[in-house]
């Protein structure tokens, strides 16, 4: 294994984004072979409702992906700390971010027994690249597939896109030639470590063990004979059915349940992921156009306290909008804002506020309201008057860009392996959710898109980082965690970094 | 909304004659004073605590204490700072109860008053001109019968957003379906009566029929029908509350308060079972209160 | 009997298209619908790709008379969300709703029944009220409350229920409880009342002068009598009782199609709710229809009578 991962790295300008990431010695820890635990035979897990969708093109959401990477496998796959690795890919490497080599792994077959071969690759991009696809962007750049014998491929852009590799591992997913779009959406069979079994609409999906899955995937071995993802959106339900035995694994455990889960006798986990929390600030409107109003935003909550109360401890508070280590981008010597209260309110006599202002801060319908009100309860103290409105999922979706809308809006953002897709949405003052103005950020931004090598890619985003600390687009959260209640035996599953609850044994990262 | 339905059975609405009679009975087996006064003490206990507790305690039902949260209630516990305990925001539980108690009785009375209102002048139409009228009235009554209302409830949040006014047009739209059934059926057998005749033969108008005749005899019927739709409301406007599609989050209420405590059920159960109670209080002292008026007001039992 | 059918399907069609209009209008005027349904970060020419496709950029009146129409025939066109036959989507969740609401409504009825006669019949006053207070009660709590309650109690505390819907027929216990502690509780008062009015009625003493047995008046006269206001109270509260699932189904994940409403309302995903309101129209159409059919077995002076519907039931 070692040996193919240093095929794979030994290409130049791939190096670069592997190396970046992590030292050299968390590239083997991805790579030590996983405990091989015995199969369980049956593991429930409740998610906390069910996939919008099946189909690969149509996936955005962690539940969706939850499933996909179940089924299907992507080219390249992110280890547990966050690096790419190649997963059905035996190499996978490029020297200038626009032609990218794929080497498939020998003897590959798909659910259905048919071969895996080059063919698959271009089937995947056409999928997503077709106008039915509702991720058509992400893969546009895309300009062709060569398929250059039955196990390798060059996958085409027309500019350089280093990003693309992440997106690759999130999307691009193999499927045989047998499936249309129907079974895309309802009975999917890849290569993954489960095989599709069944669905009760509303309820439940049922895979089973994929036997041939043995070639030593970085992804891991499955779990369980057979895995129910069962979806249960009240989160007192999903405790009740894990300390009751009913499920052995739930997602989205509230801070303020955890002793419950403690006290039955299972498990808590909290992990870190690759996802930030920020309440946006519209750049485009007074007084949010001066800068020594965001710094007063930023210095007038005590987010520590928040975090420590409401979302649990050790959450790493945010200084820009890189928000871990895992990621590309991050900076460790950034420090976050203080809490200082006078200095928010001296900031704000600068900017001639002195009495403070009203303006209006939105959210999600159904999201952490207490959060937001502690934030605003906090902010009022400042003088900075806040009116809460929360707005339903699509309409809030809708108004990122809208001018006409609360110039603050408390959001979270995931995954961010790469910060490509965040940054060119919502920072870039062109991006299609942006309510952001700064010529330098937009600079910075659109060279980081195009620069080949990740290693610069990462300069130009850390100066990003510094930048947006000092003219800030956001009141800076914190980085997300992900919390889960896990009955005790079920030792070889860790959490991962984009969140994807694949019901896979793994090291845990720290092996 | 089913809980308005008590008094739209076919055997009752106004109480015919054979019926004043049991009633009078029933009166004369149930001590008048003793049983009234025990019926009233919901409604009074609930009123006490929203306004009341605001008068006597101090405690302030937005200041947030992040350090103290989710303290426990006096008694199992907690302290006297904070009788009911705080909530996940370290915020006094019992001031929140009293202002959201204020609120959800005011949204509640407020939206039970708009639909009497609606109701009563769709009802009366219905009944007095009859013919077009009453039957795209009853088409509408039978349209809002067959649509789950929740599914307006929610679309109508989902599409329109959250506010106050929503809120109240979605309870008001649910309400005044049961005063129109009522209302028009009444009048229907009031427009027959002798009296209602010999105002016509005397040359006077509908509208001064249904202002002079028809509205007084309908009257009690109307106010208990209200109380017990402003019960009603305030379960329905917890349940819109708990979806997510109810009040915007910056009001206090009732229903905020348990759907808050749900997700602290395990560890601060105080939470959602004081706002749950208090919201049970509240129903329960309107369902009564409505019962006793109904007791007292009945024109057939008025002696 | 025939008119009373005909009578009800003429209204249900005026159900379904006042009720499709309500819904198209809300959709439609409440901004783009594909930021329901796509991801947030889909680029404009991806969206107009998506309205393209669907026919959203039709003229709207194009669209609502195909609505209509689709309405009408059956015909709901594919989920926007997962592009699966909308119908398909409703039909095969209906049938656990379909087990949760029968099994609640007949819970309710044979509970509130049997409340209501204890607290008509009980000589001994401190028994009354504590049926009146568990009837009280169950009126006054909210469901969502009163779910939670119930998980924590006898899933979480006693081991003896599963907290959410599993698949194994105990799971149904819990929500279906909860689901019907509310009508059962206005049935209690509504056959408690009607008991207790009717065994004072003229027709009722009549039968006790001719010498019939009590407990014969009681089964034959005063019981069916007292019956009506329930079924009526049932029938008008059909379409609630399909709402009241929506909240129920969200605490116990029960998959039925009232948290598909919700979910396709948040993502508006227009066709689902289209034949969610249809379904459920016609589901509140054979409620009636059954009930018309009970009440003129009951009582036949009602006969034809009921066919006026929910005004004449009143």
């Amino acid at each position: 294994m070692p040996d193919e991962l240093e095929q794979a790295m030994g290409r130049r300008a791939f190096v670069g984004a592997l190396a970046l990431t992590v030292a050299g010695q968390r590239l083997a820890s991805a790579q030590a072979t996983p405990a091989r635990p015995e199969v369980q035979p049956e593991l429930v897990i409740d998610l906390d409702g069910p996939p919008d969708n099946l189909d690969p093109a149509l996936t955005y959401s962690v539940r969706d992906w939850s499933i996909l990477h179940s089924v299907y496998d992507a080219l390249l796959h992110f280890g547990e700390d966050g690096t790419l690795v190649p997963l059905i890919a035996e190499e996978f490497s490029t020297e200038d971010s626009k032609v990218f080599h794929v080497k498939l792994r020998e003897g590959l077959v798909f659910h259905d027994g048919s071969p895996v071969t080059s063919a698959a690759i271009t089937r995947s991009v056409d999928h997503l690249k077709a106008s039915e696809s509702q991720i058509a962007d992400l893969f546009g750049g895309i300009t062709e597939v060569r398929e250059i014998d039955e196990l390798t491929a060059e996958i085409v852009t027309g500019e350089p896109s280093a990003w693309l590799p992440s997106q690759i591992a999130v999307w691009l997913v193999v499927f045989p030639e047998s499936a249309t779009p129907d079974s895309l959406a309802t009975s999917p069979v890849g290569t993954g470590p489960y095989r599709f079994e069944a669905m009760d609409p509303g309820n439940s999906i049922t895979l089973v063990r994929n036997e041939d899955y043995t070639w030593g995937s970085p992804k891991g071995a499955a779990l369980a004979e057979r895995v129910t993802f069962r979806f249960v959106p009240e989160a007192a339900t999903r405790v009740a059915d894990l300390t009751t035995d009913a499920a052995q694994l739930i997602v989205s455990l509230p801070f303020d349940q955890t002793t419950a889960v403690e006290d039955a006798g299972k498990t808590v986990l909290t992990e870190p992921i690759l996802g930030m929390a920020f309440i946006r600030i519209a750049t485009d409107t007074a007084p949010f156009d001066d800068r020594r109003v965001r710094q007063a935003l930023n210095y007038s909550v005590d987010v520590q306290a928040i975090a420590d109360a409401l979302v649990g401890p050790n959450t790493r508070r945010l200084a820009s909008v890189f928000p871990d280590p895992r990621g590309l981008g991050f900076d460790e010597t950034l420090e976050p804002f203080p809490y200082d209260p006078d200095k928010a309110r001296q900031l704000l006599a600068e900017a001639d506020l002195a009495d403070g202002f009203d303006s209006t801060i939105q959210l999600v319908a159904g999201s952490r309201t207490d959060i937001v009100e502690a934030a605003v309860a906090q902010l009022a103290e400042a003088g900075i008057r806040l009116t809460i409105e929360t707005a339903e999922l699509a309409a809030f979706n809708q108004a990122w860009p809208d001018d006409s809308a609360p110039p603050l809006r408390y959001a979270t953002w995931r995954p961010m392996y790469d910060p490509h897709t965040f940054l060119s949405l919502v920072i870039d003052s062109a991006g299609f959710l942006s309510r952001h103005d700064n010529p330098k950020a937009d600079d910075l931004i659109r060279a980081a898109a195009i620069e080949p090598d990740q290693a610069a890619r990462a300069e130009l985003y850390h100066e990003l980082g510094r930048l947006l600390k000092d003219e800030p687009a956001a009141i800076y959260l914190w980085n997300l965690t992900s919390s889960y209640g896990i009955s005790p035996d079920l030792t070889s599953w860790h959490p991962r970094g984009d969140e994807y609850v694949v019901p896979v044994a793994t090291s845990g990262g720290d092996a | 909304m089913a809980e308005q339905t008590a008094t739209l059975a076919p055997s009752r609405g106004s109480l015919p004659a054979r019926e004043a009679a049991t009633e009078r009975r029933r009166r004369r087996l149930v001590p008048r004073d003793r049983g009234a006064l025990l019926g009233l003490l919901p409604l009074v206990l609930f009123l006490a605590l929203a306004f009341v507790v605001p008068v006597v305690f101090a405690g302030n039902p937005t200041a947030q204490d992040l350090t103290g949260r989710l303290r426990p209630p006096v008694g199992v516990g907690g302290s006297w700072d904070h009788p009911f305990g705080t909530d996940g925001l370290g915020r006094d539980l019992l001031a929140r109860v009293a202002a959201g108690a204020r609120a959800s009785l005011l949204v509640s009375i407020v939206a039970a008053t708009g639909a009497a209102v609606v109701g009563v002048a769709a009802g009366l139409l219905a009944g007095i001109r009859g013919g077009a009228a009453d039957r795209v009235i009853t088409m509408l009554v039978e349209t809002l019968l067959a649509v789950p209302f929740i599914t307006f409830g929610i679309v109508v949040t989902a599409t329109v957003g959250q506010s106050v006014t929503n809120v109240l047009l979605l309870l008001v739209l649910s309400g005044w379906i049961t005063h129109a059934r009522i209302v028009r059926l009444q009048v229907q057998s009031l427009m027959r009566s002798e009296f209602v005749e010999a105002a016509y033969a005397l040359g006077a108008g509908r509208s001064h029929i249904a202002r002079v005749h028809l509205l007084p005899n309908l009257a009690p019927i109307i106010i208990v029908v209200l109380c017990q739709q402003a019960g009603a409301m305030m379960l329905w406007s917890a349940s819109l509350t708990y979806l997510g599609i109810g009040l915007p989050i910056e009001r206090i209420t009732l229903g905020g308060i348990v759907r808050d405590g749900q997700e602290l059920i395990y560890t601060a159960w105080w939470v959602s079972v004081l706002g749950g109670l208090t919201i049970a209080l509240a129903v329960v002292g309107f369902n009564l209160f409505a019962d006793w008026l109904q007791r007292r007001l009945d024109p057939m039992l008025r002696t | 009997m025939l008119i009373s059918i005909i009578k009800r399907i003429a209204q249900l069609i005026v159900t379904v298209v006042l009720a499709s209009t309500v819904i198209f209008a809300l959709i439609h005027l409440s901004g783009d619908p594909t930021q329901g349904f796509m991801p947030v970060g889909a680029s404009p020419d991806v969206r107009e790709a998506t309205r393209a496709r669907l026919g959203l950029d039709d003229p709207l009146w194009r669209q609502y008379v195909r609505f209509i129409g689709q309405g009408l025939t059956g015909d709901f066109g594919e989920s926007w969300r997962d592009r699966q036959p909308a119908l398909n989507a409703v039909l095969d969740r209906l049938p656990a709703t379909l087990l949760l609401g029968s099994t609640a409504l007949v819970t309710a009825t044979v509970g509130g029944v049997v409340l209501g006669i204890l607290s008509a019949s009980l000589r001994r006053r401190s028994l009354m009220v504590a049926v009146q207070g568990v009837a009280l009660a169950g009126q006054a709590i909210p469901t969502f409350w009163l779910g939670a309650m119930f998980i924590l109690i006898f899933a979480v505390r006693l081991g003896w229920l599963p907290s959410s819907g599993d698949g194994s027929p105990t799971a149904l216990i819990l929500p279906m409880l909860t689901l019907a502690a509310h009508p059962g509780s206005i049935i209690a008062r509504l056959i408690a009342t009607g008991m207790h009015d009717l065994q004072r009625s003229n027709f009722v003493r009549t039968a006790h002068s001719k010498g019939v047995s009590r407990r014969n008046v009681a089964v034959r006269h005063i019981f069916p009598n007292a019956m009506l206001p329930v079924l009526a109270y049932v029938g008008l509260q059909a379409g609630f009782l399909i709402g009241g699932t929506v909240v129920i189904e969200s605490v116990f994940a029960w998959p039925g199609i009232g948290r598909l409403a919700l979910q396709s309302a948040t993502q508006r995903d227009l066709p689902v709710i289209h034949a969610f309101v249809v379904v459920t129209a016609i589901g509140v159409c054979l409620v009636n229809l059954a009930i018309d059919l009970a009440v003129s077995a009951i009582d036949p002076r009602q006969r034809g009578r009921a066919a006026h519907g929910a005004l004449a039931n009143g």
